[in-house]
């Protein structure tokens, strides 16, 4: 998957998630960790997880291991990009610097 | 007196309904992410899986129900933004060990034999020639290709065996064309 050039939009709710990660950037989650950690549902985490995916800011993979040596479906885990690191820590930044929102990103 | 035996009844059966109704959410749970998965025009495998796991990481039977429920109310939204299926890059045959050649009967044919370390791991993989077949046991594979000699003369991997048969894994490698197998990855 070719991540697309331009940032996307950031809201308040994606940006509690790319503060996740950037509180803990080598950390892997699956989409019920992320869930937990900030509070989001699963009808608005998932968009933005995949917006995020195809803007390159995140990049998931499976968890080692199959399904029937597991016992239960393979988690899918997610982690920040080096492209996703620099634009969260930009926004977040901003966020701290005018207490607004991110100005950039489509709309 | 019996108004207070009915209350009893009355509340002990809803509690019972109630307690047998919520062992069905995670079924229910369950149904509704695969209809929502196979909803979406693309990735349904992938999150059917994704969405299954979390569910399974989910606790109580409620939360499981809501998880579904809110991925189906927000279908519009999923719909726009899932991501494009993932290019599967082609498997690699990242090493071949000294291969065999044979000549067996009838003599028209040749065989070569290789162990091929393939990454990923467990695919299948076609080469040009029609006999040509890999099939991936992880991380390893019999490469077995039985070209005739009457039907490849013009073959790069026959010829090859020809001119140079020392360089025959890395010539044969270049010559495969690959496909996976779904779901063996």
């Amino acid at each position: 998957m070719t991540p697309k050039q331009d940032s996307p939009r950031l809201t308040s709710q994606s940006l509690k998630v790319l503060k996740l990660f950037v509180e803990s950037s080598s950390h892997a989650y699956s989409g019920a960790e992320i869930m937990k950690a900030t509070g989001l549902s699963s009808g608005t985490l998932y968009p933005i997880l995949f917006r995020f995916e195809e803007h390159g800011l995140l990049e998931s993979a499976w968890e080692r291991g199959k399904a029937q040596t597991l016992g239960r479906p393979r988690r899918r885990l997610y982690s920040v990009t080096r492209h996703g690191l620099t634009v969260a820590r930009s926004a977040l930044t901003e966020l701290a610097v005018h207490g607004l929102r991110p100005a950039f990103g489509r709309s | 007196m019996m108004t207070l035996i009915s209350m009893v009844v009355v509340s002990v059966i809803l509690s019972l309904v109630a307690s047998e109704v919520e062992h069905w959410f995670p079924w229910l749970a369950a149904r509704l992410v695969r209809y929502e998965a196979a909803k979406l025009p693309r990735q349904s495998e992938r999150m059917t899986e994704q969405w299954l796991a979390d569910l399974d990481e989910i606790p109580g039977n409620v939360g499981k129900l809501l998880y579904a429920v809110l991925l189906v109310v927000r279908h519009a939204s999923l719909v726009e933004t899932v991501p494009t299926e993932e290019e599967t890059p082609g498997p690699q045959i990242v090493s071949v060990e000294t291969p065999t050649i044979s000549i067996s009967a009838p003599p028209a044919w040749i065989t070569i034999t290789a162990t091929a370390v393939l990454n990923p791991p467990s695919v299948t993989l076609t080469g040009h020639a029609p006999s040509v077949l890999v099939q991936g046991p992880p991380l390893s594979a019999s490469v077995q290709e039985v070209p005739r000699i009457a039907d490849h003369r013009r073959h790069p991997a026959y010829m090859s065996t020809l001119v140079q048969p020392l360089n025959l894994p890395l010539h044969f490698a270049s010559t495969c064309s690959s496909q996976t197998t779904p779901g063996r990855n």
